[in-house]
């Protein structure tokens, strides 16, 4: 008798075989080695691709089993687990490491230091003692706390006014703060917070050595490449006045619906974003609902397509948001779990 | 209860993982969603709602892909930038568990394009026929589609993995 074929064999796996086909299926691979073996590898590969395709999903920790054929295999894991190893700890390690080796270091080149070294090289030592202090932001502080140590310890012995903290402009978005926030914090990658310490490190030694460091902080750095980050997803998404204006919002006859969702204002403004949000304009613009004028979040989700979310501007109702299209007449609005289609039409601004 | 809350009540889940899989972007998909929805209700009838519904957000993805092919290279650069720069994960990410997951993405965009949708499709529950309808096939070459899918899948998979394991070795060889 003919071998099943591979797509066969899937179809049977998955259930798709008329009971006639399946149960010549069966039949034949009871009696095929060749077949049963490749049922059995099919098996696997229905399961392995499974495992790949849930693996694109959000999901929990620990949810991925850590065994099976699509899983890593054991010498091909990496350090961290072999180690025994997390970021956080590495981190705090190499932290601590870099720390008393400054301190060694700088004492034995230059001599003990100033009252004003001390107090930092105490901020810095504090900041990395595990069982005082949380792992996040204290970790960056001690990072800079030795920069500024380093580099003083060099050529200028003053560094009194010298801030430890990292640079915050003061006009920063919600959104860059954010960014600020993540180039700031420790993260879950191995690489990231290993880099710092050693980028840390080389520049340390660069200002220890040779005067004036030539390396911009790597914080500030961070805030720049995130910035920029921002303002190219912003470029990439073009400009978002194409939904600027004034709109009117009614209920939808053609598909039947007879009245708008409440929560819904009868006219809304997607209002210009400022200058200083253009850089995050997937979260920060605002649109004001017409009766009590609360601005309320907008964000575009393509170049033709923008989401607004009607929390609870009006009249304390159930969020509500509405997808509106350019060139089309009618939005879609979800409030819980119920959906409707509006018309939602441009109108003249008021003055 | 309209036909659109049904609609939405007994495919919107199952539509947005299909397409957030496929996409890559879960705003992407959404919004891909919506859109087939709204198609949906002015379509009227519809004989069998799931292969039609996914049918259409596959062509949606398809036409915005076949129109703005650069842009959505440049925005997926974009996006894996800004991912990797972000911290709004719900709960933190273990290094392992990102790295699965990024592997997974390159593994099934290494697939073809019909491959990719018939197995995405089948992982949402669609049976032969919707699979075959939604992407006008023979019900009989659904078996090996997906067959081809899943082992290309593993493969490429695997692939990944040998040489990010290869990668890992020769950088341990060099540090020591």
């Amino acid at each position: 008798m003919q071998h099943l074929d591979e797509g066969t064999i899937h179809a049977w796996l998955d259930g798709a075989l008329t009971p006639l086909e399946a149960e010549q299926a069966t039949k034949h691979a009871a009696e095929c080695a060749t077949c049963a073996a490749a049922v059995a590898e099919a098996r696997g590969i229905i399961a392995g691709s499974a495992r790949i395709v849930a693996a694109l999903d959000d999901v929990p920790g620990g949810v991925i089993p850590a065994g099976g054929k699509a899983t890593p295999p054991a010498s091909g894991s990496s350090a961290w687990r072999r180690l025994g190893l997390t970021p956080g700890r590495a981190a705090l390690a190499a932290t601590i490491l870099l720390a008393v080796s400054t301190t060694l270091t700088l004492w034995s080149s230059s001599g003990p230091p100033s009252t004003t070294d001390s107090a930092i090289t105490a901020t810095a030592a504090k900041a990395t003692a595990p069982a005082t202090v949380p792992p996040a932001a204290p970790h960056v502080i001690a990072m800079d706390s030795i920069k500024v140590l380093a580099r003083s310890s060099g050529n200028a012995p003053t560094l009194q006014k010298k801030s430890v903290v990292a640079p915050v402009p003061q006009t920063q978005t919600v959104a860059e703060q954010r960014a600020v926030a993540d180039a700031a914090a420790p993260r879950d990658t191995a690489q990231r917070d290993v880099a710092k310490p050693r980028v840390a490190a080389q520049e340390m030694v660069a200002g220890a050595s040779a005067g004036p460091p030539s390396a911009a902080v790597t914080t500030a750095s961070n805030n720049v490449v995130s910035a920029k980050v921002l303002q190219r997803r912003a470029d990439s998404l073009g400009p978002a006045n194409a939904f600027e204006g004034c709109y009117r919002v009614s209920a939808d006859s053609a598909s039947g619906s007879t009245e708008v969702p409440r929560g819904l204002p009868a006219s809304f403004t997607l209002s210009r974003p400022s200058s200083e949000l253009r850089s995050a304009p997937r979260r920060a613009f605002a649109a004001s609902a017409d009766s009590s004028a609360v601005r309320v979040p907008w964000r575009q989700l393509s170049t033709n397509q923008a989401s607004v979310t009607f929390a609870t501007a009006v009249g304390g109702a159930q969020p509500v948001s509405l997808v509106l299209t350019t060139g089309s007449p009618v939005g879609v609005a979800s409030s819980g779990d119920r959906t409707t289609i509006v018309r939602v039409v441009r109108s003249p601004c008021p003055p | 209860m309209t036909d659109l809350d049904r609609l939405f009540r007994e495919y919107h889940q199952p539509l947005v993982r299909y397409l957030t899989r496929r996409l890559g972007d879960r705003d992407w998909a959404e919004e891909v969603a919506q859109e087939t929805f709204l198609r949906a209700v002015r379509q009227g009838a519809i004989v069998s709602e799931r292969s039609w519904l996914f049918a259409v957000a596959t062509n949606l993805i398809r036409d915005e892909a076949r129109r703005d092919a650069r842009r959505r290279k440049h925005l997926e650069l974009l996006r894996s930038q800004a991912q990797a720069d972000e911290i709004v994960e719900p709960e933190p990410l273990t290094i392992e568990r990102a790295q699965e997951t990024a592997m997974a993405r390159r593994a099934i965009e290494m697939l073809s394009e019909r491959d990719r949708e018939a197995l995405l499709m089948k992982e949402e529950g669609l049976d032969y026929q919707e699979i075959a309808a939604a992407l006008e096939l023979s019900v009989a070459s659904v078996g090996t589609t997906l067959a081809r899918a899943r082992r290309r899948l593993v493969e490429a998979y695997e692939s990944l993995q040998e040489s990010a394991a290869h990668k890992e070795g020769r950088g341990s060889h060099a540090a020591s």
